[in-house]
């Protein structure tokens, strides 16, 4: 089907033609109609313009005439790079993934954890039926999620037991090297959590390319009665990468779901959250910070679905802009009709500080309900000149007294933290990009 | 003129009143007491015709009228009104307004003419003035940022102004310092009359000092256990409910 | 509750009962169904207009057949039939245009009676200069000799076009192109009539200027253009009002309004919409796709939207504010009411490019029966627009359980000295509310239209004297039977 809001998307599927064979599991008969399924699902759109609605602030037209490459060569990495890139102090299990494919050497999973958590590609070998009814419940997904299940290269799952809480936080570490010329890195994450049970997962995006790379990392998560997971995302990646991650969360009764993360790197990121609140009592909290200079741009976009009544999700995300930075902010809450005595909030925040910088931000509410507490605001503006002037006043220069603002206005968001060196990775994160200003 | 028999109440689903008997006769002045929780609050609303408090069994007349068939408003037109415990924000309707459209709404059931314009800014006026209220108040939205003290006020203001023939004050004297409690007790005091009767919902016998009240009840878990003169509020003011084998703190 | 069975009886009965459904028994000319060259042709020659302007609709013509209707508003309708329409019906008797009141087709004059609207009376009493638009033409200008003393232009846009045609030429077009979007370029290729405004240098017209619009005819859609220029250091206050008769049928209104506001000038600009509404199936109704937009070009310049919109079937209007001029001041006050199976999508665009300039918005949005209800707004500051300030209050107010409230705002900003605010909430009327209004002795019909009206409140004190008292009227009529 040709929808000309849509970029022509046919390379995309030369592309799945010709490595269809050596993409993991491509012996695996029931794996490769999937991937065909999939294939079939995104080309009846393709990539979204930017005449797509919810695509108005990001534009692909770069994916438009790009060839496409993928290879598992994996790079030879020093062990204690990897140690740079992981949390200090933590000592649960790490997934570490290469260029799009995980990578047994430097994943180490604990003993405790070794039923619950494993590799896309050996759940797919070792217990087929399980990793069937994974795949199985994804039809409302997007076009781009589509394309992301059919030409992924691997993965991890996480599915946890009734009322087992995980005591460590497990690390996930997305690398992406100069040396391959793998320029497409695609993974797909599955997390389920029976009743009662919780979990902490902490993913780290990375890279080093110079070249253009193109990075997709979805995850479908599953949350039973109150069951509770808490995501950290930390994206840094190179200038040249093209970051998206998008992300499907159902949650039932009584269930709960935190979400943080902190995009500074990227030419272009897209972060997408859609959960959906299908059993009540359940409590959703989305909180971020992104921060563009430099010909950078984050969008980040939410689609916050109340389909029963008594939920309650708040959204709170900060964006600082400076030279050449732009973003977009796009949330959307949705409250069913029969979603009564839903509670929503939503709050977003921009700080320009710089004439060359640009802040959207389209904060929806869709409300199908009557007896509910929905609220948003959104607020762009410059740094307080009373405060900045305060500051002066009592001997800091310029700079400093900008960067102390600056940090106090996004750290805001992560002040819930209760893993310390999570925050704390945050803060020094935010920290430093404001030091890399003028 | 208020008869309630065997008054039996549910809200939610939950038993509050459990067959409360109540009668007051023209120019009475009862007043009720009771710790937390007994159901005073629910009395009140049950007089009043809220919606959710489902009377399911007993009785209530006014003058002789079966009024529990009667909307809220309806009730409102037989001259019976409520001062609130909390009184409700009503943004961007002036008390002026809002005022003025009960008294024509009132009138109207009643099969009386509109009040002329200028007969009732005269009227609200002087009321004001009588209650220490300020003019500009009347001009602000229904209690939209008033204190607690001034919103008390505001409800004697609407009494006066609605000249009702049976009242129901529900904590009408919580919140208030010793000023602001004169003044309403002031506001109370003026309504006494041989042709009304007031019913007086306090947790404290405070008011009762300004209000003199003829009867005392007190309310506990659902129905009547008690029932005396202005004596009855000094002695559980001196020596608490559980005098009466009430404990405070169950319900 | 005991009265909700019968408060919905008596409304289904006012609601059956819309007070402006009458039919107009009037002797038409039409022009053929269907849309075409000819007809445009057509409708050019019985204006006796002018070259440049028929050649200027033909062009927005061929621009129009290759668009498409816009579909991102969250809006549900059976997309209009263009063939099935009649472009042009005028009154036969305006064929030789009424030169006073006295020759208007006396059943004319009963309509506008019947609209609460005497011609007379206003041109008399009330003080108010009157245009009455009736299907695709002007009928009746009152007041005119007062204006003209004053150098205020107040007529038909047909007239305008044959007599100001230097002033049409530079102004028509120039804040809402003809290809603008799709009802817009629809519009410049068959408008009818409409109103022109002028008010000259340093002029601040005597009076208000009215404009009331009906649609009569079946099958006839109405396109009205408005064209208002205040010059520098002028003021104008322009009202503007609509019914339509009760029909099975939707018809299509697309109207543009265009407004320049130059040096120091302003321009007030209030809007009672009532069109046909449908009945409470949802038959009927009148679509209102309307494109409205001023530009403040000059420095200091102001205008200022106020819209109430209780009808319409449809509505999907953005009137908006392009502040060019330094220091220019753009204000939007909305309310939205939909009840039964109405559907509104309505806002506004506040375009910021001049230094220090600054917007308000302030919309209510209440929803009722099956309707739904969005607020969809833009506000984007440029790279230029130094000191830009904006704030913006959304707020929904759901009546039952079956109707919808939404909330689209589009913040672009790309100046750092800018500040922009959007806040929004959505809430229903408390039990509280309702049951302290009826303990005072208010019914629930009563009690409704007092909060309602409170809550749009800051909207309705920017209306005129003149359209309050009926406004408020309206909301209450609106929402009848909305709560039970």
């Amino acid at each position: 089907m040709s929808n000309k809001n849509y970029f022509s998307s046919e390379h995309l599927a030369s592309h799945f033609e010709a490595i269809k064979p050596q993409l993991p599991g491509g012996d695996v008969k029931w794996l490769e109609t999937f991937r065909e399924n999939c294939m079939e699902r995104f080309l009846e759109t393709g990539i979204p313009g930017p005449r797509v609605e919810e695509w108005k602030y990001t534009n692909l037209g770069l994916l438009k005439d790009k060839s496409f490459e993928v290879s598992e060569n994996q790079t030879d990495i020093d062990q204690s790079f990897i140690d740079t890139l992981s949390i200090p102090g933590l000592k649960g299990s790490k997934v570490v993934f290469i260029d799009g494919y995980l990578s047994k050497t430097y994943t180490s999973i604990k003993k405790e954890d070794e039923i619950i958590l494993s590799s896309l590609t050996d759940l797919v070998k070792n217990n087929p039926d399980r990793a069937k009814a994974l795949f199985n419940n994804h039809n409302s997904a997007s076009s781009l999620f589509n394309l992301n299940l059919a030409l992924m290269t691997g993965g991890y799952v996480l599915l946890i037991d009734e009322n087992k809480k995980l005591a460590e936080p497990i690390q996930i570490i997305h690398f992406a090297s100069q040396a391959t010329k793998s320029n497409a890195l695609r993974t797909q994450n599955f997390i389920e959590i029976s009743s009662g049970g919780g979990a902490q997962i902490i993913e780290n995006f990375v890279s080093l390319n110079k070249d253009f790379k193109w990075r997709q990392n979805n995850t479908q998560i599953t949350l039973a009665k109150n069951a509770s997971l808490e995501i950290y995302q930390f994206q840094n990646e190179s200038s040249e990468t093209l970051h998206m991650a998008e992300t499907y969360i159902d949650v039932e009764d009584e269930a709960d779901f935190k979400h943080f993360s902190l995009n500074i790197g990227a030419r272009i990121s897209r972060t997408e959250l859609k959960p959906t609140l299908i059993g009540k009592h359940a409590n959703i909290e989305l909180r971020g910070a992104f921060l563009a200079r430099n010909g950078s741009s984050h969008d980040v976009f939410t689609h916050m679905k109340h389909m029963v009544p008594e939920g309650t999700s708040d959204q709170v995300y900060r964006g600082v802009l400076d030279k050449g930075g732009k973003s977009a902010f796009q949330g959307r809450v949705y409250v069913a009709k029969d979603a009564q005595l839903t509670n929503a909030e939503q709050s977003n925040k921009n700080l320009i500080l710089d004439r060359s910088a640009e802040a959207n931000s389209k904060p929806e509410l869709l409300i199908y309900a009557d007896d509910v507490k929905c609220a948003h605001g959104a607020t762009v503006g410059e740094l307080d000149q009373e405060a900045l002037f305060y500051l002066k006043s009592r001997g800091l220069d310029h700079k400093a007294a900008k960067a102390l603002l600056v940090e106090a206005f996004v750290s805001e968001v992560f002040d819930d933290i209760k893993i310390e060196p999570v925050r704390q990775k945050y803060l020094t994160l935010a920290r430093d990009w404001l030091e890399q200003g003028e | 003129m208020l008869e309630i028999k065997n008054l039996h109440v549910e809200v939610d689903g939950q038993k509050i009143l459990k067959g409360l008997n109540l009668k007051i006769n023209a120019g009475e002045v009862h007043a009720i007491m009771g710790p937390n929780g007994a159901g005073k609050s629910t009395l009140s609303y049950a007089i009043c015709g809220k919606e959710g408090y489902e009377i399911t069994e007993g009785s209530i007349f006014f003058k002789g009228k079966n009024i529990l068939e009667l909307e809220a408003n309806e009730r409102a037109g037989e001259g019976i009104f409520l001062g609130f415990q909390y009184p409700v924000e009503i943004p961007g309707v002036s008390n002026m307004n809002f005022l003025k459209a009960a008294i024509n709404s009132i009138r109207k059931y009643r099969g009386e003419d509109e009040m002329a314009a200028v007969d009732f800014l005269k009227l609200i006026r002087a009321k004001a003035a009588e209650l220490e209220m300020d003019p500009e108040m009347l001009k602000r939205a229904v209690n939209v940022g008033f204190s607690g003290g001034e919103k008390k006020r505001n409800e004697m203001v609407q009494m006066a102004m609605l000249d009702p023939i049976f009242s129901v004050l529900d904590e009408t004297d919580s919140g208030l310092d010793i000023d602001a409690l004169r003044i309403v007790a002031d506001g109370i005091n003026k309504m006494r009359s041989p042709e009304k009767a007031i019913l007086v919902i306090t947790h404290y016998q405070r008011l009762l000092d300004y209000v003199v009240p003829d009867f005392v009840h007190v309310l506990s878990n659902g129905k009547i256990v008690k029932s005396g003169d202005k004596e009855l509020a000094h002695q559980l003011e001196k020596e608490g409910y559980a005098v009466l084998g009430i404990d405070e703190n169950a319900a | 509750m005991v009265s909700t069975q019968e408060t919905r009886q008596t409304v289904e009965k006012v609601g059956s009962d819309y007070k402006y459904g009458f039919i107009t028994d009037i002797e038409m000319v039409k022009a053929p169904k269907g849309l075409n060259e000819d007809v445009i042709r057509f409708i050019s020659a019985k204006k006796q207009e002018p070259e440049w302007l028929l050649d200027w609709r033909l062009k927005a013509y061929r621009k129009w057949i290759k668009m498409e209707e816009p579909e991102w508003a969250l809006l549900k309708y059976k997309k209009p039939d263009f063939q099935e329409i009649y472009y042009y019906a005028a009154p036969k008797s305006a064929d030789d245009r009424p030169k006073s009141l006295d020759e208007v087709d006396p059943e004319l004059l009963r309509t506008y009676e019947k609209l609460g609207i005497s011609l007379q009376e206003q041109e008399v009493l009330a003080g108010v200069a009157v245009d009455v638009v009736f299907d695709s033409v002007s009928v009746a200008t009152t007041f005119r000799k007062t204006l003209k003393e004053k150098g205020v232009i107040f007529c038909s846009i047909s007239e305008a076009a044959r007599d100001y045609p230097d002033l049409m030429r530079k102004y028509l077009g120039s804040v809402v192109p003809a290809a603008d979007n799709f009802y817009a370029a629809l519009n410049s290729a068959v408008f009818t009539d409409g109103t022109f405004v002028y008010i000259p240098k340093g002029v601040r017209c005597p009076m208000e200027l009215s404009t009331y619009f009906r649609i009569n005819e079946a099958n006839t859609g109405q396109f009205e253009r408005t064209l208002i220029i205040a010059d520098d250091e002028s003021y104008v206050s322009y009202l503007e009002g609509c019914t339509a008769p009760m029909r099975d049928e939707n018809q299509l209104h697309a109207a543009v309004v265009e407004i320049i506001v130059l040096e120091e000038a302003e321009v007030k600009y209030s809007t009672v919409q009532n069109w046909y509404p449908g009945d409470k199936d949802g038959k009927g109704g009148i679509y209102n796709f309307v494109t409205k937009r001023a530009a403040c070009r000059g420095t200091n310049s102001k205008v200022s939207w106020t819209q109430v919109e209780t009808g319409s079937a449809i509505t999907w209007k953005y009137p908006s504010c392009i502040l060019q001029g330094d220091g220019s001041i753009g204000e939007f006050y909305s309310v939205a009411i939909t009840n039964n199976f109405q559907q509104a999508d309505t806002g506004t665009k506040m375009i910021h490019i001049g230094k220090n300039t600054s917007s308000t918005i302030i919309s209510k949005g209440i929803s009722a029966g099956k309707a739904q209800n969005t607020y969809r707004g833009l506000v984007r500051v440029l790279p230029n627009a130094e000191n830009t300030r904006n704030f913006t209050q959304c707020d929904s107010l759901l009546i039952g359980d079956e109707c919808g409230a939404h909330t689209v705002p589009y913040i672009e900003t790309k100046n750092p000295t800018a500040q922009v605010e959007h806040e929004a909430t959505t809430s229903k009327i408390s039990e509280e509310q309702l049951f302290y209004c009826l303990q005072r002795g208010l019914d629930v019909e009563e009690s409704v239209s007092l909060i309602v009206n409170g809550f749009c409140k800051e909207v309705m004190q920017q209306l005129p004297m003149e359209f309050a008292v009926e406004a408020q009227k309206l909301l209450g009529i609106s929402l009848e039977g909305s709560v039970g």
